[in-house]
């Protein structure tokens, strides 16, 4: 009760002073004690002062009879401002009021008109903003060097995710038609020129008044880690604050998404989420049975755990074990662990490090789609110096098991997320290359939103190779990507992305050429 | 008293009968708990236009909100109260199209704007395949077969496992990898670009090609044939065929001096390790 009475006083003897404060800010806006009562208009840029020194201004926003928001940057709760002297209000003289008489024939002629019923229709735009939840994109892509023939696709993909077609019940698609103009090879793309790849094309029956959901068709799983795509069913029940149940199907090849029954998979799930003291945990869990021609019949036990520890430390990991016809040495196909965590507003990490121990049997190696047995660790720290400045640091080694190849990068970035306009920014970076393949390389990055309907993305990267004994190949690369795109309506957008490279020693060779997306996406 | 016992019944049977045909007392539904947990600073988070759009710092969590995440509905991470923490990892909200095969930090893929991969060929360079030359500009498929979990997995960064068929190519050429007994290891021997021309370490030491005048010269443009060739560093395949493009009238008065292959060999050996160009004195 006595910090309002005190800060009411404050307010009180600051407008009668002609003065106002600053009583409460967020990152971008400072909260105000005065309003449109006290003279303060939206768009008006008020001076702030600190201890009778300027700090800076504020641009007011938004405004109510005795308070107001504005947006500025350096604000503190305290900051005081002047108010301008209010305006003496001119007060209009209302003309005489009508006869009695008249009043009464005017709301009678009012009550006795007809009126017509009319449907309403939005005007353009008068709706809230949507969150796209569907896209449909129209895109052609270019691979080309001047050492092979091109390589060329059109594709469309289609995107719906969630659109309710009936009460609770729900439509998600997940799928891309794609056409080869022209291809150099077909041994490393199988599959005819046209092409139809459907990764999901469900629909999940949800009621919030019932505990239980049932999902069928081509599903992509929830809470079934380590789950493929499936085509069948999947039924939960929802318990307090977790979700138990069933899931079964046949699964699709994996090179074309092609139904099949050589491959089959069922079992049950769980997911929890629950509080642990001050922290949280999100586990998920799956006990499945499943057949594919490379694995031979397996079953498998799949986990994850989330545990948020606090802003400083989140953890993650996940272990999947099989059993049956192939298996991992003791059983362990994967284990990952990921943390992260921003102790300080200015600081923050991320890491982890996995393992894989299945090798998957192959038919043929070209078109091997299995991770095989590796390990993994990377780390990546980043020092937030000020608003305008991010220096960062990362590294990471990798060992494939099969041949022993080891590969290791490390090296620092420096990044500006405001390069003197909040819609510039600009990075750059050096990572050395260690191990199997050795060398350096750096980049500089640049990211622009000149409006809000534009995004524009270049990268300039040069690569050095440091392989001894090839003197008559480029050791030296550079490339530039830019990446482009504009929202010409709500609902139209036009994309596009470039990669060229070419070696830049070119006593021997001369290398180059390079790659291009460009798509046409409707959302909705 | 009989009367007014039986009063009394008379009456507590038509209470009973009334209260029976009296709607139920409602069950008492229970109110939803305050959205803020009792938080009534609310221009911590609300502007004075309406409660709509809510403007918390969320960078305070440790969990800036950037791309899709600043239009997403609060209620779609946090279902049931706004203090109610979620962790970071993606999984918490999203499901995972991958099959489980590429972990569950989606940021080494992706941003937080869209789906959309922002991984590219820079990126692949944290991977224990860097792409050099020409591997930056191929379809991600050539390699990466898995299309139904896009999953970007595989198995092993052994050149042959890709080139297998390029290395099959060379089954009954002049350049038979098997039959001379080459390596599996592409790179060895061939650029990130192309596959010719090729180069071959061993030959260096016997007459350098990689660099000098001989630079980039085709195998079978000296040689006149590759059967039987093998790399025992003793430079001596004698098949290379010196006179095809070199004539000797430039030589008559040197003492010695024959117009043969060997005998070119001899004095002008092109080694790397004796120099490109050396005559050999004592060879005369």
């Amino acid at each position: 009760m006595m910090p309002a009475v005190v800060a009411l006083f404050l307010a009180l003897a600051a407008t009668a002073a002609g003065r106002g404060h600053v009583i409460a800010i967020t990152e971008t806006h400072g909260y105000l004690d005065a309003g449109s009562e006290e003279g303060l208009a939206a768009g008006a840029v008020i001076e702030l002062e600190r201890n009778g020194r300027p700090v800076g201004t504020c641009r007011v926003e938004d405004v109510s009879d005795h308070h107001a928001s504005c947006v500025g940057a350096g604000l503190r709760p305290g900051d005081v401002f002047a108010l301008a002297p209010r305006p003496a209000v001119q007060v209009k003289e209302l003309p005489p009021a009508l006869p009695a008489q008249e009043l009464a024939r005017r709301l009678a002629a009012v009550e006795g008109a007809p009126v017509a019923q009319v449907d309403f229709v939005a005007a353009p735009g008068a709706a809230p903003e949507a969150q796209a939840a569907s896209e449909v994109a129209l895109g052609f892509a270019s691979w080309r060097s001047n050492v092979s023939s091109p390589d060329q696709q059109a594709r469309l993909d289609v995107s719906i995710q969630d659109v309710e077609v009936a009460r609770n019940l729900r439509l998600s698609v997940d799928l891309r038609a794609l056409e080869w103009i022209s291809r150099t090879s077909t041994s490393y793309i199988p599959g005819p020129n046209t092409q139809l790849l459907v990764w999901q094309a469900e629909l999940d029956w949800r009621d919030p008044a019932r505990p239980y959901s049932v999902e069928l068709g081509r599903i992509r799983p929830w809470f079934v880690p380590g789950a493929p795509v499936f085509d069948g069913a999947q039924v939960g029940i929802r318990l307090g604050r977790g979700e138990v149940g069933v899931f079964g199907g046949l699964v699709p090849d994996p090179w074309t998404t092609v139904p099949t029954v050589e491959r089959y998979q069922g079992g049950a799930y769980w997911s929890v989420e629950a509080p642990i003291g001050s922290s949280r945990l999100h586990h998920e869990g799956r006990l499945a049975f499943g057949h594919s021609p490379e694995l031979g019949s397996r079953g498998e036990l799949g986990a994850t755990a989330g545990l948020w520890l606090s802003r400083a430390l989140d953890v993650s990991g996940e272990i999947q074990i099989g059993v049956g016809d192939a298996h991992a040495p003791g059983s362990l196909d994967l284990a990952r662990v990921a943390f992260s965590g921003r102790p300080f507003d200015a600081f923050s990490y991320d890491g982890g490090f996995g393992y894989v121990g299945l090798t998957t049997p192959e038919e043929s190696i070209i078109r091997a789609p299995w991770p095989g047995p590796s390990r993994r660790g990377d780390l990546t720290a980043s020092l937030d110096v000020s608003r305008f400045l991010t220096l960062s640091a990362t590294g990471g080694v990798v060992q494939d098991i099969a041949s022993d190849l080891r590969r290791g990068w490390a090296g620092p970035e420096l990044s500006f997320p405001r390069f003197f306009t909040p819609r510039l920014s600009l990075s750059a970076g050096w990572l050395v290359d260690l191990g199997w393949l050795q060398g350096q390389n750096a980049y500089l990055q640049m990211s622009a939103w000149p409006g809000d309907t534009l995004r524009l993305v270049a990268r300039l990267s040069w690569y050095q190779d440091d392989r001894q004994g090839l003197p008559n190949a480029p050791g030296e690369e550079l490339g530039l990507y830019v990446s482009g795109s504009v929202q010409i309506t709500r609902w139209l957008a036009f994309r596009l992305s470039a990669l060229a490279r070419g070696g830049i020693d070119f006593s021997a060779l001369d290398t180059y050429g390079f790659t291009a997306l460009a798509s046409l996406a409707g959302s909705l | 008293m009989s009367k007014r016992i039986i009063a009394a019944m008379l009456a507590s049977a038509a209470g009973v009968a009334l209260a029976a045909a009296a709607p139920p007392a409602l069950r008492p539904i229970p109110l939803p708990p305050p959205p803020h947990a009792g938080e009534t600073r609310c221009a911590l988070c609300h502007a004075t236009d309406g409660w709509r759009p809510a403007r918390f710092p969320h960078e305070k969590t440790g969990f800036a909100l950037t791309g899709r995440h600043e239009r997403t509905s609060c209620k779609a991470c946090h279902p049931v109260s706004l203090r109610e923490v979620r962790g970071r990892e993606c999984a918490t909200c999203h499901r995972d199209p991958h099959g489980g095969i590429s972990g569950r930090r989606c940021g080494s893929c992706h941003n937080a704007e869209n789906w959309r991969s922002t991984f590219n060929a820079d990126a692949h360079r944290r991977t224990n395949f860097p792409l050099q030359g020409r591997h930056a500009l191929i379809p991600c498929e050539e390699c990466h077969g898995d299309r139904r979990d896009r999953a970007f997995a595989r198995p092993t960064v052994q050149c042959v496992a890709c080139h297998q068929s390029d290395l099959a190519r060379t089954s009954g050429s002049a350049v038979d990898h098997a039959v001379l007994g080459f390596s599996t290891s592409c790179r060895d021997c061939h650029t990130w670009w192309r596959f010719a021309p090729a180069y071959f370490p061993p030959h260096e030491a016997c007459f350098a090609i990689a660099s000098g005048v001989h630079a980039g010269i085709r195998c079978l443009s000296c040689h006149t044939t590759l059967a039987g060739a093998s790399i025992n560093g003793q430079c001596n395949t004698g098949t290379a065929a010196c006179t095809r493009c070199h004539d000797c009238v430039k030589h008559p008065a040197v003492p010695g001096f024959q117009c043969t292959n060997q005998k070119c060999y001899e004095c002008h050996r092109f080694s790397a390790i004796g120099g490109a160009l050396r005559l050999q004195r004592g060879a005369r």
